[in-house]
């Protein structure tokens, strides 16, 4: 039990590192990767700590329940709670459609879907997006047209996969 | 660690579960349109999150001789890891495997792209295939059927002010709050 509670320590630390990491290095950007190095550190420092502990003599005095090891599933939460964390944290620089919609009903009380439209267009849903994907490579842009590269085909190809297994339509 | 450990046990319980979520998820959703997507995964989670504390509780009765005393609460810890494992790791196949499939705009415009390869698109041809007025037909139907949303009329109210959407802005606006900048 001593492990997870440690763990949680380690993963509020983790956060917090993040949180002031962000605040010096990246006011207008993502920060996903940071994150992933600090809590991959702060897990390093846990396991060596809990390799401590269990080893240390002063942990027999403790109950029992305190100190059952714990480290094959806290170190699972652990692992679990980084992309928990970064789907949040993304949520901060990124908003889903189905999120600005519902803030947007909300924020006028009710909206029909022609206003939902001309506040949503594709300026602002569509051709960002397109960039983004430009930007990373999955997409090149030639004169006018768009064309997959080789990145895109591959993504495509895991897309194709999971259509096959799931037996769903094509998403979006 | 040993697998009839108590936490090898919470493990196993949590991470089977999960298994079986996907796996329900798959299947089920076969037959799920677009519209019914949230309401069956809130479903399938919940009917998962007993099949969870109905494993966790017969592995650890199994093996009582697994957990320090007390004994009753270790059990409860035990189940309760287990159901963290079990949810932390379904939520995680629905927003970064399922949910993305379903829902994300950018992975859309790759399997437009796809079905055109190798002639590309234009931007206007791209949008003729996807645009806002599908995007948005298509989240306002999930949002009508799940509840969140309603429809009177024309017009699309807010149904459930205490939805996923709005608790993950809150989240999401607490946090921005902490690292400053903006979208």
């Amino acid at each position: 039990m001593l492990d997870f509670l440690i763990m949680l320590i380690g993963f509020a630390l983790a956060v917090v590192l993040h949180i002031f990491w962000c605040r010096k290095y990246a006011l207008t950007q993502l920060a996903m990767v940071p994150f992933c190095v600090i809590a991959l550190g702060v897990l390093g420092g846990y396991w060596t700590l809990s390799w401590y502990w269990h080893a240390a003599p002063w942990c027999e005095g403790l109950p029992a329940l305190l100190r059952t090891p714990l480290w094959a599933s806290s170190s699972v939460v652990y692992f679990l709670l980084i992309p928990t964390y970064l789907a949040f944290y993304f949520g901060t620089r990124v908003e889903s459609p189905s999120k600005r919609m519902m803030l947007l009903i909300q924020q006028q009380g009710g909206l029909s879907q022609a206003q939902i439209l001309s506040l949503m267009p594709n300026e602002t849903l569509v051709i960002p997006r397109l960039d983004d994907l430009v930007h990373s490579r999955c997409v090149v842009r030639q004169g006018e047209r768009f064309y997959l590269t080789s990145a895109g085909i591959n993504v495509a190809r895991m897309l194709h996969v999971y259509q096959v297994l799931s037996g769903r339509e094509i998403g979006g | 660690m040993n697998a009839f450990s108590f936490d090898g046990l919470a493990l196993l319980a949590g991470v089977a579960s999960c298994l079986l979520f996907c796996v329900a998820h798959l299947a089920v959703f076969r037959f799920v349109d677009s519209s019914g997507v949230l309401k069956w995964t809130m479903i399938i989670f919940g009917l998962g999150l007993f099949i969870c504390w109905g494993l966790a509780w017969s592995l650890f009765l199994k093996f009582p001789s697994m957990f320090p005393p007390p004994v009753l609460i270790s059990v409860g810890l035990g189940v309760s890891l287990s159901t963290l494992i079990y949810g932390l790791s379904s939520f995680l196949y629905v927003l970064c495997v399922w949910g993305p499939y379903e829902s994300s705009i950018r992975l859309r415009l790759v399997r437009e792209l796809a079905v055109a390869y190798p002639d590309g698109l234009s931007r206007d041809e791209l949008l003729a295939r996807y645009n806002n007025e599908k995007i948005v037909q298509r989240r306002l139907a999930r949002l009508v059927r799940s509840a969140e949303i309603r429809q009177e009329g024309g017009v699309y109210r807010l149904h459930n002010a205490r939805n996923f959407f709005l608790i993950a802005e809150w989240v999401a606006g607490v946090l921005r709050k902490l690292i400053g900048g903006s979208r």
